[in-house]
């Protein structure tokens, strides 16, 4: 028996050959069949011994028969040769890795779908049914050229940009970003809270004015840094950007939306500022 | 009871489990999330609710306190009816009891904690729990601590063991303090409902599943806030009073929602000065005083966690409010032009 077939389970080996060969038509053990079957498949030159027990065996017959198509059909395919600069690239892969053979499989001549292929996805996508004598099926690949081409969306640019300045910020930002924020432990705030009770805690005149400077330094360096940074900063939004203390001017419809899921707060802000006078 | 407590319990297992990996919650505990997902439209029930609604102003912190009474039938219908304000409100009791009827509609849909999208729930929330029992009106409900991964938003939340039903949710704000809450009273699970006339609802509002329904194209953002958004409904609506429509694209972190309004072409004229209702999404305060209409300038508005952004971008004027950064919003709204 052949390696892979001893290798298979059990339950495939035992039922799967078994059932392509019942027990009647055989001597009532369907093994012998297997064994037949299989010597044939190793080495089909020396077909006599199966053929004299498929002149006896008729599902044996039937399977011989379905191997002679099988291999008929195989034999007549063209045999097509792959391009010698592939063998070796795959040699050159398999010695110093990916990227290659990949450069290789892009050079090759791209081949067209199956005319067949074609057919079935304007069934499935376009006619929603059978395609007519006279429907114009058009290929694929035409019908995604055809298609409207987007443009990303602006803010992508930016994002993008931000990105490839300074990768490594970009990277931190987004993991810290999605990190579970932990609150700190209230024996932290407990601790802190009587540090600064604490009477020899009082900062100095002196030290107020030194940590005074520092802030202002690092106030400077913020304000600074950016454009020193890039100087072709742009505004980061197409569009002029306005902060308002109030929806006055917002439409009562709109307004009402807000008002609804500020769970009537804002509405409430309003009421009162009226009460005293003013209003939002 | 016991069978719908264990039912919580291994819910709560599940969903401490789904932090790491959401292949570990098994269908028990989908079932009941569902449950949880619908339970305002399909537990029958009546009771008094207090609601409680915080804001800053003038650096001091103030609240609207009111009442309503709910009744649903379990098969989607409901009726809010508002019972008066206990702290906040108008003086003319009448004018705010009108107010909070008009938004009934609103209130139910959006104003409660609710689970609205499970996968992005599961995605953007973390669950824990004392696994204590609380009271709340007398019934038996789990209470849990629901805070988003990246820490914007947390609650506390009690589910009702045996409906599912929220009973009571506090928000607090990024500081900790309490933003808002509501909290059921009283809890009636076999209501008379003789004679109840539920609500109706009064914009025309109906799902957008094609933009030839609109007379214009809209805007569709392609960048969501944080990434933690998802699509969540597309629809039209129609202004009763001059016939405007405009398309309002509604996405959910799982709990909470941010609208996206798009009223169409802006007309060339300024606006009024005075906003009207049904005025379509013409923003008056986008005149400059001077005759002319500023273009492509939005206005951005914050009110807790709460951020409003309005204006005319691109012919267009938009609406976009949620529980997101300024820009969040405003990243989502250029990721919407042309």
């Amino acid at each position: 028996m052949p390696p892979w077939i001893a290798s298979l389970p059990q339950s495939f080996t035992s039922t799967t050959w078994a059932s392509a060969c019942p027990p009647q038509n055989v001597d009532s053990n369907p093994q012998p069949c297997n064994e037949l079957r299989e010597r044939y498949v190793a080495d089909p030159a020396s077909s006599e011994s199966f053929d004299r027990h498929a002149a006896v065996c008729g599902a044996c017959a039937a399977w011989l028969e379905r191997q002679r198509f099988v291999r008929g059909i195989l034999g007549s395919m063209d045999r097509l040769v792959a391009p010698a600069v592939l063998e070796g690239c795959v040699h050159e892969d398999l010695q110093l890795g990916a990227g290659f053979l990949i450069g290789v499989l892009r050079g090759l001549e791209r081949q067209q779908a199956p005319e067949q292929l074609e057919q079935r996805l304007a069934e499935a996508l376009i006619f929603e049914g059978d395609v007519a004598d006279g429907d114009v099926v058009p290929a694929w690949g035409d019908l995604l050229g055809s298609l409207d081409r987007r443009p990303a969306p602006k803010v992508l640019d930016r994002l993008v940009d931000e990105e490839l300045s300074s990768p490594s910020a970009s990277v931190s930002r987004r993991f810290a970003g999605g990190l579970f924020r932990m609150s700190p432990p209230k024996s932290l705030l407990a601790r802190v809270s009587s540090e600064l009770k604490a009477p020899g805690t009082v900062v100095s005149r002196r030290r107020w004015l030194s940590l005074g400077g520092v802030a202002a330094a690092v106030l400077l360096a913020l304000t600074l840094a950016p454009p020193l940074r890039n100087p072709s900063v742009k505004a980061p939004w197409p569009f002029r950007v306005v902060e308002v203390e109030s929806l006055a001017s917002l439409d009562p419809l709109a307004r009402s939306l807000v008002n609804g899921l500020a769970g009537g707060s804002v509405q409430a802000m309003d009421w009162r500022k009226e009460s005293n006078g003013g209003g939002l | 009871m016991r069978a719908h407590l264990g039912l919580l319990l291994s819910l709560l297992l599940g969903f401490s489990a789904a932090c790491s990996s959401s292949s570990t919650l098994g269908g028990p505990e989908l079932d009941l999330i569902s449950q949880v997902q619908n339970a305002p439209n399909l537990v029958r029930h009546s009771g008094i609710r207090r609601v409680e609604s915080r804001y800053l102003l003038d650096g001091s912190r103030d609240a609207l306190i009111y009442r309503e009474e709910i009744q649903a039938d379990g098969q989607g219908n409901f009726l809010i009816t508002p019972l008066g304000a206990v702290q906040g409100g108008l003086a003319n009791p009448a004018e705010f009891v009108a107010i909070q009827t008009m938004r009934m509609g609103f209130n139910q849909r959006y104003r409660d904690f609710l689970v609205r999208d499970l996968a992005t729930f599961l995605k953007n929330y973390q669950l824990t729990s004392a696994s204590q029992i609380t009271q709340v009106a007398g019934r038996d409900c789990l209470e849990l601590e629901v805070t988003r991964i990246d820490g914007s938003a947390h609650y506390l939340v009690d589910l009702d063991v045996q409906t599912g039903l929220v009973l009571r949710y506090v928000e607090f704000d990024s500081t900790g303090e309490l933003y808002s809450m509501m909290e059921y009273e009283t809890y009636n699970a076999d209501p008379d409902l003789t004679g109840v006339v539920f609500h109706q609802s009064s914009n025309d509002e109906v799902p957008l599943t094609s933009t030839t329904q609109l007379p214009f194209a809209p805007l569709t953002p392609k960048l969501l806030p944080d990434s933690a958004f998802t699509f969540l409904e597309a629809t039209r609506i129609t202004e009763s009073v001059n016939g405007d429509q405009f398309a309002k694209l509604t996405f959910t972190d799982g709990v909470e929602t941010v609208f996206f309004l798009d009223g169409g072409p802006n007309p060339v004229s300024p606006p009024a000065s005075t906003p009207k209702l049904g005025s379509g999404l013409n923003y008056a305060g986008l005149s400059t005083g001077q005759g002319t209409t500023l273009t492509d300038e939005v206005r951005v508005f914050h009110e807790g966690p709460l951020t409003v952004v309005w204006g005319n971008v691109a012919g267009h004027s938009v609406f976009i409010v949620g529980k997101a950064t300024k820009a969040e919003l405003l990243d989502m709204l250029v990721s919407a032009l042309p």
